[in-house]
């Protein structure tokens, strides 16, 4: 019993993360019907970037590190920002040109910038394919356990990534639900041409959509490195596509759809791979299968509606 | 969600060429319809002439380009050339024709790749066993009705929960898969699998039959073989497994195509994604497929002629169907599904054909490949290598065919081109990709072809008479 | 008219084709240089191995321009990406070959990308030297393929024997890459060895190399089996996360590994957990042979004080080893270098005396290597 507990509260954490990826995906689908497919690789720069600037700035050398949570929340919210900033160049220079063609074309960007990403980071004068270590020691104490209740170990890094995320959906869902822009954005993704109707300005509504997801992937990155602390260009991918899954499987467009779906997938994810015999051969699959069941089921998603098709 | 323009498909370019702009209903009337019989002899061999020349080509060709002064390496590029033209073909008739974004493709070459490895490495010994290689596929076809017998069964049985009451089916379908899972993973410890283990038994029974299958053909298959020569044993085995590994890969492509068919534009392209990665990471999985070291040991045939004689085959094939009536039909469901239906297309079969179309060719492109290198792993069918193909089919325009080819040749070079700035080289791949969807969305040549569309169809369209009929 | 469009596109294409097929001349140059191509991944995700193969590679050949080049002419290497991708290396051979007529090839790392570029080699008389491949298909694939590093049976060999015997370890757990031809072949050769020599594999456990990063689920599973020791016969990039979430879960038996851990980022990502772990390698750092140590001061030098890891030095011997049989072959022939690199013996490598067997695989010391205090400390010579 305790081992499904521990279990648990791992996929509980390894969950949050794809939530907060998944919101992401998720916000820029509902306003502008576009898989971001650059979404993962934005997760890759906020860790990759929050190591860049921590060495840059002397925090991270070969030898020590700086322990400091303030340091560390420096750098960290540095990478977050220009993150932010990275999202809303890509919209504004790669997606905005090609909003009334059709959505293949857009699609086929997003799949040109993502591969950008990827490589520009594998080159050699940019970081280079090979992986290097987070600075986690640069949070003195972290790696300690928060709680053993029972046999259960509860970690403070899983505590922290548990924390923060609920924190940022808490903000998340202030902003969306109680701010005018958090209601221009859900009359855009409610309906784009009625809303641009309205007096919504609909170019700074998308840019804004794209900040918000880009900076929610950034963080998503950078608890994802603490909690497994190896960097590299090409991280983003699978956790990308998991989380991408995670949206559509609790209904793409919804954002509290998408944090259920990442919960539930971290979880499932988890158990799987602990309950069946060489489940971990299968990790990756599993995700896929949860996609083409709920695809196959309820296409919507868990949370989704099923839009009528007017003829 | 509001209807945008960017929810609507490529606009069909204006018909092209002042020739065919005004293709009116009726055609005119032949011209050179001279000597006053319409000979359907003649007609045929105008239309289908191209055919048997450009194979007849195929064998001065095959000597250049083996030959020795041609070069190993441009050889190389040359086959590349090939195989990427007949997946870049026939994914331009699942995403340009029929209008599915599926992203895929890869997953039907690994089928094809696989089929035709592992039986050419296992049963056709040295290729002079076509009747064995061929019972490995009949029995292959004998699980699979089988399988498909029982989905059918578990579909009906949920169809009808359905009725009782709207979540049934999907609770049902959790259940069941935890029932698998947990079946499979108690069975899996044990030596003995227990009788309870129902979904256990089941894959094994199913191990044994195929092996049954084999070994009750084996004996009859291999005398049938030794009757063939050795000369003619080899290309016919060689057909047997391409045409086995195509039917394979059409068959997984119809059941990728049957669900997928709910789904519209960018589910559909994610569902595509899903299931090709699912096919990628059972065989990863699977030991007589090799896992993830991949199968070792393939023996070689794929030869330039027999490549490209397959890449005329495809095109040839995709051509007919893209432009004929059936086409048309797959177009019109493209188009607009929801009027295609009004005026009694049946849109489920439309959408399928072109999926198990193109399935078929990508599994016949995934084993000439399998078959010319020595070794295939998992990791060459991920979903880079569908991505490769999408970019393909639409940087030569998606609906084009001839864009297909055009922008498969182009982006099979240009990676080669690029080598001596290699470190840039993805680098300025992903760039180019970016650019040419900002400066030229619609691809090299859009909805167009590089030739009249009327080439390479089988016939001409008859003539109407045009003039008046007397009613007397 | 209407097929000037036509005309005008297939024209571009076949000029674009013609720049690519170059006509596939000798350029004169093999008579003032001597040209080795490396084919490795540079770009894709086994580049850091590639990348670590290719600096190594680099290193030796400043060093041996630096002294006059071979047979009085300087040597020129020319890397090819084959961007982690089996069919792209064998492209890239192709190249190497035809192109830019090389007189030998260095590659490749992996041994399923080596597997794929052998039969192009093989067919060229073009012999090619693999730094790092350890899977034994890849020297049968010719005569003309051979490798400075040992095979997976040694290796796995003799880490079962050194767990056994020195460390009493009878009860054994494995957890491998299921991805990794690397990994599966030095487990399937570790668990024989373990048969046969009398002990028991308690658990086989899986994972998947570059993608996995969280192990709890496996480790959970080997805990429940109590193994003596754990073999985890996967690369660097893994071993310092399995080492952490291992400790984290309770288990305090040590870990064993391959050459695969062989790197600083061991150390740097699994911390203390590392601690009292061993792994099989080429070279030991300590080691006060002056070719190790001069390589890893001149490796530090050279890339901004960057520690070598594995691939780096197997690329290193590499060159050098294949430079010293064109000298003794005293030819650019094919055929003839062949013939003196399957005669090589007891060449001073960085790793150690490298000896060429009739199998045209590497007889070199493998070192066994504890972990202490986050340096590498020499144990034993196998």
């Amino acid at each position: 019993m305790q081992e499904f507990i521990q279990q648990l509260i791992n996929g509980l954490s390894l969950g949050a993360i794809y939530a907060l990826i998944a919101v992401g995906y998720t916000m820029v689908y509902g306003v502008l019907q576009l898989i971001n497919f650059a979404h993962g690789d934005v997760f890759m720069v906020g860790a990759v970037l929050t190591l860049v600037i921590a060495r840059r700035f002397g925090f991270v050398t070969d030898e020590q590190v700086t322990r400091s949570w303030l340091a560390f929340g420096a750098c960290a919210v540095l990478s977050v920002v220009a993150c932010g900033l990275l999202g809303y160049v890509i919209e504004r220079f790669a997606y905005r040109p090609l909003r009334n063609r059709p959505r293949i074309n857009s699609l086929i960007t997003a799949i040109g910038i993502s591969l950008l990403l990827e490589f520009g980071g594998q080159h050699p004068r940019a970081f280079g394919p090979t992986p290097r270590p987070f600075p986690v020691d640069m949070l003195p104490g972290v790696k300690q356990d928060l709680a053993r209740i029972g046999g259960v170990v509860v970690t403070r890094i899983d505590a922290m990534i548990i924390a923060v995320t609920l924190l940022l959906m808490l903000a998340l869902s202030y902003i969306v639900l109680r701010t005018r822009t958090g209601l221009a954005l859900r009359a855009v993704s409610h309906s784009f041409d009625t809303a641009a109707l309205m007096g919504v300005n609909i170019n700074r509504i998308i840019s804004f959509t794209f900040v918000l997801g880009s900076t929610l992937a950034a963080a998503a990155g950078i608890l994802y490195a603490v909690k497994y602390p190896k960097v590299e260009p090409l991280m983003g991918l699978l956790p990308g596509i998991k989380a991408f899954v995670a949206a559509v499987f609790g209904g793409i467009g919804n954002i509290t759809g998408a944090v259920l779906g990442g919960l539930i997938l971290g979880l499932v994810e988890v158990l799987a791979v602990g309950y069946l015999p060489n489940g971990s051969q299968y990790r990756d699959g599993i995700a896929f299968v949860i996609l083409i069941a709920i695809l196959l089921v309820k296409p919507s998603g868990l949370l989704g509606k099923n839009v009528a098709e007017k003829v | 969600m509001s209807q945008r323009r960017s929810d609507q498909l490529p606009a069909p370019a204006p018909p092209g060429g002042p020739a065919a702009a005004a293709e009116p209903l009726t055609a005119p009337p032949e011209h050179h319809d001279a000597g006053g019989g319409r000979s359907p002899v003649l007609s045929f061999v105008k239309s289908n002439a191209a055919i048997p020349v450009l194979i007849l080509l195929l064998l001065p060709l095959a000597n250049l380009v083996e030959g020795r002064s041609f070069g190993a390496y441009n050889a190389r590029i040359v086959t590349l050339i090939g195989y990427n033209i007949i997946l870049a073909v026939s994914l331009q008739l699942i995403n340009g024709v029929s209008g599915q974004f599926s992203l895929g493709h890869a997953g039907f070459m690994a089928v094809g790749a696989y089929l035709a490895a592992y039986p050419a490495k296992t049963y056709a010994r040295g290729f002079v066993d076509p009747a064995t290689t061929l019972l490995f596929y009949v029995a292959l076809a004998v699980v699979v009705v089988i399988v498909g017998a029982v989905l059918y069964g578990v579909l009906r049985a949920a169809a009808l929960l359905r009725t009782f009451h709207r979540s049934l089916p999907g609770i049902a379908l959790i259940v069941l898969i935890v029932w698998i899972a947990a079946d499979v993973s108690k069975a899996a410890d044990l030596e003995v699998i227990p009788t309870w283990c129902v979904w256990s038994r089941g894959f094994a029974g199913l191990e044994s039959l195929f092996a049954g299958v084999i070994e009750r053909g084996g004996a009859a298959a291999a005398s049938v073989s030794s009757h063939l020569s050795a000369a003619a044993a080899k290309p016919v085995c060689f057909i047997v497994l391409l045409l086995g590994a195509g039917a394979c890969a059409a068959a997984t492509g119809f059941v990728v195509g049957l669900p997928a068919l709910r789904l519209r534009g960018d589910y559909l392209a994610i569902a595509t994604l899903g299931m090709a990665e699912i096919i990628r990471i059972l065989i990863q999985n699977s030991r007589p497929l090799g896992g993830a070291l991949g199968l070792t040991g393939i023996p070689k045939y794929t030869t330039f002629p027999w490549l490209y004689g397959a890449v005329i085959v495809t095109v040839v094939c995709v051509w007919r169907v893209a432009y004929s009536a059936r086409g048309r039909a797959i177009m019109a469901v493209r188009e607009d599904e929801i009027a295609a239906s009004a005026v009694g297309i049946n849109t489920t079969r439309q959408k399928v054909t072109a999926f198990v179309l193109g399935a078929f060719f990508a599994g016949v492109a995934g084993a000439l490949f399998a078959l010319n290198e020595y070794s295939i792993t998992p990791t060459r069918f991920t979903l880079d290598r569908s991505i490769e193909v999408v970019v393909m089919v639409t940087l030569g325009g998606l609906g084009s065919i001839s864009g297909a080819i055009l922008a498969a040749v182009v982006l099979t070079i240009l990676p080669e081109v690029l080598r001596p700035i290699a470190e840039y080289r993805m680098i300025i791949y992903s760039l180019l990709l970016i650019v040419m969807m900002l400066a030229r969305p619609q691809g090299l040549l859009g909805t167009r072809e590089l030739w009249p569309r009327r080439f390479g169809l089988a016939f001409k369209r008859k003539p109407q008479v045009t003039k008046q009929e007397s009613f007397a | 008219m209407r097929y000037t469009r036509a005309l005008i596109v297939c024209l571009a294409a076949a000029l674009l084709t013609v720049s690519g097929c170059k006509r596939e001349d000798d350029g004169g140059a093999s008579s003032k240089e001597i040209r080795i191509g490396h084919f490795a991944s540079m770009t894709g995700d086994t580049a850091t191995f590639g990348v670590s193969a290719d600096e190594g590679v680099r290193l030796a050949l400043d060093e041996i321009n630096g002294k006059g080049g071979v047979l009085g002419k300087p040597v020129k290497v020319i890397t090819e990406d084959d961007r982690s991708q089996a069919d792209e290396a064998k492209t890239a051979a192709s190249k190497l070959i035809n192109r830019d007529h090389v007189v030998a090839l260095l590659g490749e790392i992996s041994s399923s990308k080596s597997i794929a570029a052998a039969p192009v080699a093989q067919e060229a008389h073009v012999p090619m030297v693999s730094p790092g491949s350890t899977n034994p298909k890849v020297t049968e694939m010719g005569d003309y393929i051979f490798r400075v590093c040992f095979i997976d049976p040694f290796q796995g060999t003799a880490m079962a024997n050194f767990a056994m015997n020195n460390l009493h370890a009878k009860r054994l757990a494995v957890l491998y890459p299921v991805n990794s031809d690397y990994g599966v072949g030095l487990r399937d050769f570790f668990e024989e060895a373990v048969k046969k020599a009398g002990g028991q594999i308690v658990a086989d456990v899986s994972y998947t190399e570059k993608s996995d990063v969280d192990f709890k689920s496996q480790l959970t599973k080997i805990k429940n089996a109590n193994p003596d020791a754990i073999y985890v016969s996967g690369y660097y990039t893994e071993a310092g996360l399995i080492a952490r979430q291992a400790r984290e879960l309770g288990l305090t038996c040590p870990l064993l590994g391959g050459d695969g851990w062989d790197s600083d980022q061991t150390v740097k990502i699994g911390g203390k957990a590392v601690d009292g772990c061993y792994f099989t390698n080429h070279y030991s750092p300590d080691e006060q042979r002056p070719e190790v140590q001069q390589f890893v001061s001149a490796y530090k030098a050279k890339y901004g004080g960057k520690v070598p890891d594995a691939m780096a030095i197997l690329g290193y011997d590499a060159l050098k080893v294949l430079c010293d049989a064109i000298g003794r072959a005293g030819s650019t022939d094919g055929s003839k270098i062949r013939d003196k690199l399957a005669e090589t013996k007891d060449y001073p490598g960085a790793c150690g005396p490298i000896t060429i067997d009739q199998n045209r695989n590497a007889k070199k010391n493998i070192v066994i290597l504890k972990i202490e205090n986050g340096q590498f400390k020499y144990v034993a010579t196998v």
